[in-house]
């Protein structure tokens, strides 16, 4: 009977110690990881569009995106705003990647132009799909107004709409453009209800 | 013992993880993330100071209640304590340097199956004193950073034609996308193991972490591995 | 449906845990000298693969993210996997003897076989329901041992080839993995559209 509870209370024991020494770690890191975790979003909403210096979240989505899988990406939207003055809208959109949801943050101003694309946390394949986070695949999305679906291509892109994908992460690239695609489709019924993009 | 024989042994424990017994390229363990993380430099090292970090502190922690934990319940225990650090180093990852936590991902709390880590506390942590417990788990920690730091940058550079994510080899040629895509994990590692058996004297021909004649005492069958 | 077997295909060509995930390399590397024993260790692995994937998934679900200790996950989940691999090894030595004598020696290695718990935490990471996660477990598990099967046939006939001195051993097994993992790459891009 000893040989049996001795051993048993010792590895109780070490369970304890262990998630003891874990809750106190993870007491002290959390404030630190959701401060980081807040950080990083409103820096992302910044980057994505520079021109507002506040934003503000509004609800609605819900109503436009359901039925429309390709809408329901879209996470969350803020509107980016100037002291008072509207300078446009920020995505948070959560499309399927290679290796899971892939967080991305898109701003469009006014004028209905995709001013910033930011991606965050995400599980793509390092030196591949990263890469799509990257200026060289990046500047091809931003500043653009576009006129038609954007649209991943293979090789070289003939219109502005056109987007080359990364070489060997197209799944990521595709990804990418369809949740600038559902932030685009948004903010145009955004501006039907509310007169706000033009 | 003498002070100088002290230090002799310190810098001979050191050095063992480092070359003689280098966890990567000579007994060939933890090859998982050897494999994965080293799409680039930056990410091997990263990935070779957290597994360094958990190592230390593994060791430390199994040599001090070597006395204490009774054999039947030896691995278990282990698991426990190896798994608790590397948890403490993904929460400090996630807190502090959240970049690096994003570029390794699912390796981190991965770091808790590496075979390295049971390797030692098996062969030398529980049997050894603390400090030469830590002192191993450096040595050991540190010989897996160089190694995954040498394939890290041989793939960086043939794969992207980046150093640190710098470029270097301007337009002299065309990276070679394999090299950072997985085959390119398998061709570095293999040539890599092949050079080494060129040109030095020991031949390494086969894996540590065999599944089935282990020497790194996971498995549960520890009476063979202090042996092997 | 369509999309259940998507998932388990893509598991098992697509995203193969081994050639392109690097999971589960050690045995890989280890067991794969011949037919029988890497047929052997795959099953063990599907078996146990499945298993740990459920277990984990609730465990998760109704204890960890209830209670909000979601940072208990990596050791919570590596205790499930040893403790259940000791339970299956049990029951099957009680209840099933020819599959114990078939796959028992292979159980112990599992616990540290990172591909176990490494589909139990992509589970939760990719947010997968309940029955995605054991058929993706399972998809997984099959693609592992495809990779297997198919290594070994290739070592069994590197064995008798001509292989200059220092490539010998596990040089050349490394890249003959390579091959086998560019050759998983034709299946790439069978799912994007």
């Amino acid at each position: 009977m000893r040989d049996i509870v001795k051993p048993a209370l010792i590895l109780f024991m070490i369970c304890v110690v262990v998630s003891v020494s874990l809750a106190f770690t993870y007491s002290t890191t959390k404030n630190q990881i959701n401060a980081r975790e807040i950080q990083a979003a409103e820096a992302a909403r910044k980057e994505a569009l520079s021109a507002a210096d506040s934003f503000e979240k509004i609800d609605g989505i819900k109503g436009i995106a359901s039925g429309k899988p390709e809408l329901e990406t879209v996470k969350e939207v803020y509107k980016g705003l100037k002291g008072t003055e509207l300078q446009g809208y920020v995505f948070t959109v959560e499309p399927k990647g290679y290796g899971g949801p892939i967080h991305i943050t898109v701003g469009i101003d006014t004028k209905g132009k995709l001013c910033g694309i930011k991606i965050g946390q995400n599980n793509e394949t390092p030196g591949l799909g990263t890469k799509a986070a990257e200026p060289a695949f990046m500047s091809q999305l931003t500043g653009i107004v576009p006129k038609e679906p954007l649209k991943v291509v293979k090789g070289k892109k003939s219109k502005p709409e056109e987007v080359e994908a990364v070489s060997g992460a197209t799944i990521t690239s595709k990804a990418v453009v369809g949740a600038a695609q559902a932030a685009v489709d948004i903010a145009l019924k955004i501006a039907e209800k509310e007169g706000g993009v033009k | 013992m003498s002070t100088k024989s002290d230090k002799k042994m310190a810098f001979k424990i050191l050095s063992n993880g480092l070359v003689k017994e280098n966890p990567t390229l000579r007994l060939v363990l933890g090859t998982c993330p050897t494999l994965a993380v080293t799409t680039s430099a930056i990410n091997g090292i990263g990935m070779g100071l957290a597994t360094t970090a958990v190592l230390v502190g593994s060791n430390a922690v199994i040599s001090m209640t070597r006395k204490v934990i009774p054999d039947k319940v030896r691995i278990p225990a282990y698991v426990t304590i190896i798994a608790g650090f590397v948890t403490i180093v993904q929460l400090l990852l996630k807190a502090y340097l959240p970049a690096l936590d994003k570029a390794l991902g699912i390796f981190i709390p991965l770091i808790v199956v590496n075979c390295i880590i049971l390797a030692r506390a098996e062969m030398f942590a529980n049997k050894n004193t603390v400090p030469l417990s830590i002192l191993d788990g450096i040595g050991m920690g540190l010989g897996f950073t160089m190694a995954l730091l040498a394939i890290g940058s041989v793939r960086e550079l043939l794969g992207n034609g980046t150093l640190f994510g710098i470029t270097i080899t301007a337009n002299l040629f065309d990276p070679a996308i394999i090299m950072i895509l997985p085959p390119g994990g398998f061709l570095a590692f293999g040539i890599i193991i092949g050079l080494l058996n060129k040109f030095t004297a020991v031949k390494v021909t086969k894996t540590g972490c065999n599944a089935c004649d282990m020497k790194c005492g996971s498995c549960g069958r520890h009476g063979e591995v202090a042996k092997g | 449906m369509r999309e259940f077997i998507v998932l388990v295909i893509g598991a098992i060509l697509v995203e193969n845990f081994v050639v392109a995930k690097f999971l589960g390399i050690c045995p890989f590397l280890g067991v794969s000298k011949k037919l029988e024993t890497a047929l052997g260790m795959s099953g063990a692995v599907i078996f146990v693969m499945t298993i740990a994937s459920a277990v984990t998934w609730i465990l998760n679900k109704y204890l960890l993210v209830t209670f909000g200790l979601g940072y208990l996950q990596t050791i919570a989940f590596i205790l499930v996997i040893a403790a259940l691999v000791q339970f299956v090894e049990i029951v099957l030595k009680k209840f099933i003897p020819p599959l114990y004598r078939a796959l028992g020696i292979y159980l112990p290695l599992i616990t540290t076989n990172c591909a176990v718990l490494g589909v139990a935490l992509i589970n939760i990471q990719r947010e997968y329901s309940f029955a995605k996660s054991v058929l993706y477990s399972f998809g997984a598990g099959l693609g592992f041992t495809l990779a297997l099967v198919l290594f070994a046939g290739v070592r069994e006939r590197i064995e008798y080839s001509d292989i200059p001195e220092s490539l010998k051993g596990l040089p050349i097994t490394l890249i003959a993995a390579a091959l086998v993992s560019v050759s998983f790459f034709g299946f790439q891009g069978l799912f994007s559209k």
